[in-house]
C-alpha cells in the first residue's frame, strides 16, 4: 500500500499539470510603464457609535505627500489616531480620499459617543 | 473597553494581491513564478492574520497578501488582478476592487485577536520601490491605531505611592 506522503506527492504534482499556465501581459499595457509616478496614501477605518446610538463606519484617505519625512509622516498619522480615538471623526463620506493632512485636519471633527472594535463583516447603517 | 483604529496601505500603482485561505509554500510560489514571469521587480509575502480551516491534506491555510516591487499602471494592475483571479490565487470578492480604482492593504492590528501583519518570504528581483515603500508603512504604523499603551500609562500613574 502506498504511503500517505507518496499520494500527497503525486496528487499534488498532477494539480500542478493541471494549474492553467501563465499568459502574456497584452503589449499595449507594457508599452506605458517607464513614465509611471508613484502615488500612496494612508487610510483609516472603524466602526463608532454615534451620539444617537447609531453604529456607524468611518473609512477615509489622506495623500502621502513625497515632501514628507518619515518623522513627519509618523507624527502626522499619530495626530490623526489620537483625534479618532479621542472620539472625534472628521465629516467626509465613506472612502473619501482627502488629498493631505493639512486638509483632514481643516475639515469639522464631529465628536461622537464611542469608538468600536473592528469587526469585518459587521452590517452598519451609513 | 475602548475602540481601535485600523491603519491600511492603499495605492493606485502598486500591485498588491491578498490571497485568502492558501497555503503558505503555494502563496511563495505562485509569487516568485509570477514576479519572474511578468518582470513585476522583487516580491515581499505578509502573512495578513491565520485562520482555523485546513485543506483536504490536512494542510493549514492562512490569509497572505503578496506586493510587487515594480510601479504599474491601474490598467495593467486590473489585468494582472483578473489574471490572478484565472490562476485562482484571489478571491471573487477581491475582484470588486477594480471598480474602487485603488488597492488597499492593512498594515496594523485589526482588533485583539487580529495582529499586524507579518512578513514572512521576500524574493530579489530588481526594482524593489513598491516593497520598501509598502515595508516603510508597515514599520511607522504597525503599533498604531490601539489605546493600550496610553491606558496601561495611565494606571501605572493612579497607583499609590508609598510613603517613607
Amino acid at each position: 500500500m502506498p504511503s500517505v506522503e507518496k499520494v500527497y506527492r503525486e496528487k499534488r504534482f498532477k494539480a500542478s499539470r493541471n494549474r492553467p499556465q501563465f499568459r502574456k501581459v497584452p503589449i499595449y499595457l507594457q508599452a506605458i510603464r517607464p513614465a509611471i509616478r508613484h502615488r500612496e496614501y494612508a487610510r483609516f477605518y472603524g466602526l463608532y457609535e454615534t451620539m444617537d446610538g447609531k453604529r456607524k463606519r468611518f473609512s477615509f484617505g489622506v495623500k502621502i505627500s513625497p515632501k514628507l519625512t518619515n518623522r513627519q509622516l509618523y507624527s502626522l498619522i499619530v495626530i490623526t489616531c489620537n483625534n479618532l480615538l479621542d472620539k472625534r471623526v472628521p465629516e467626509h463620506r465613506a472612502g473619501e480620499f482627502f488629498p493631505s493632512f493639512r486638509d483632514l485636519f481643516r475639515t469639522r471633527w464631529i465628536r461622537v459617543r464611542k469608538l468600536l472594535r473592528y469587526q469585518a463583516g459587521v452590517h452598519y447603517e451609513r | 473597553m475602548s475602540g481601535n483604529v485600523v491603519l491600511a496601505y492603499t495605492s493606485d500603482t502598486l500591485l498588491m494581491l491578498d490571497c485568502d485561505l492558501k497555503r503558505e509554500d503555494e502563496v511563495i510560489e505562485f509569487a516568485k513564478e509570477y514576479a519572474k514571469f511578468h518582470d513585476l521587480g522583487s516580491v515581499a509575502v505578509f502573512k495578513t492574520s491565520d485562520t482555523p480551516q485546513i485543506d483536504l491534506f490536512g494542510n493549514r491555510l492562512g490569509n497572505y497578501a503578496i506586493i510587487f516591487g515594480k510601479p504599474l499602471t491601474w490598467d495593467e494592475i486590473n489585468w494582472h488582478v483578473k489574471e490572478a483571479y484565472r490562476l485562482g490565487m484571489v478571491n471573487k470578492s477581491f475582484l470588486a476592487i477594480r471598480e474602487f480604482g485603488s488597492i488597499t492593504i492593512r498594515v496594523s492590528s485589526k482588533n485583539d485577536k487580529i495582529p499586524p501583519p507579518k512578513p514572512i518570504y521576500y524574493f530579489r528581483n530588481g526594482d524593489n520601490r513598491g516593497v520598501m515603500r509598502f515595508t516603510k508603512f508597515w514599520v511607522l504604523c504597525r503599533k498604531l491605531g490601539m489605546k493600550k499603551h496610553a491606558e496601561k500609562e495611565d494606571i501605572s500613574d493612579k497607583r499609590p505611592r508609598k510613603i517613607p
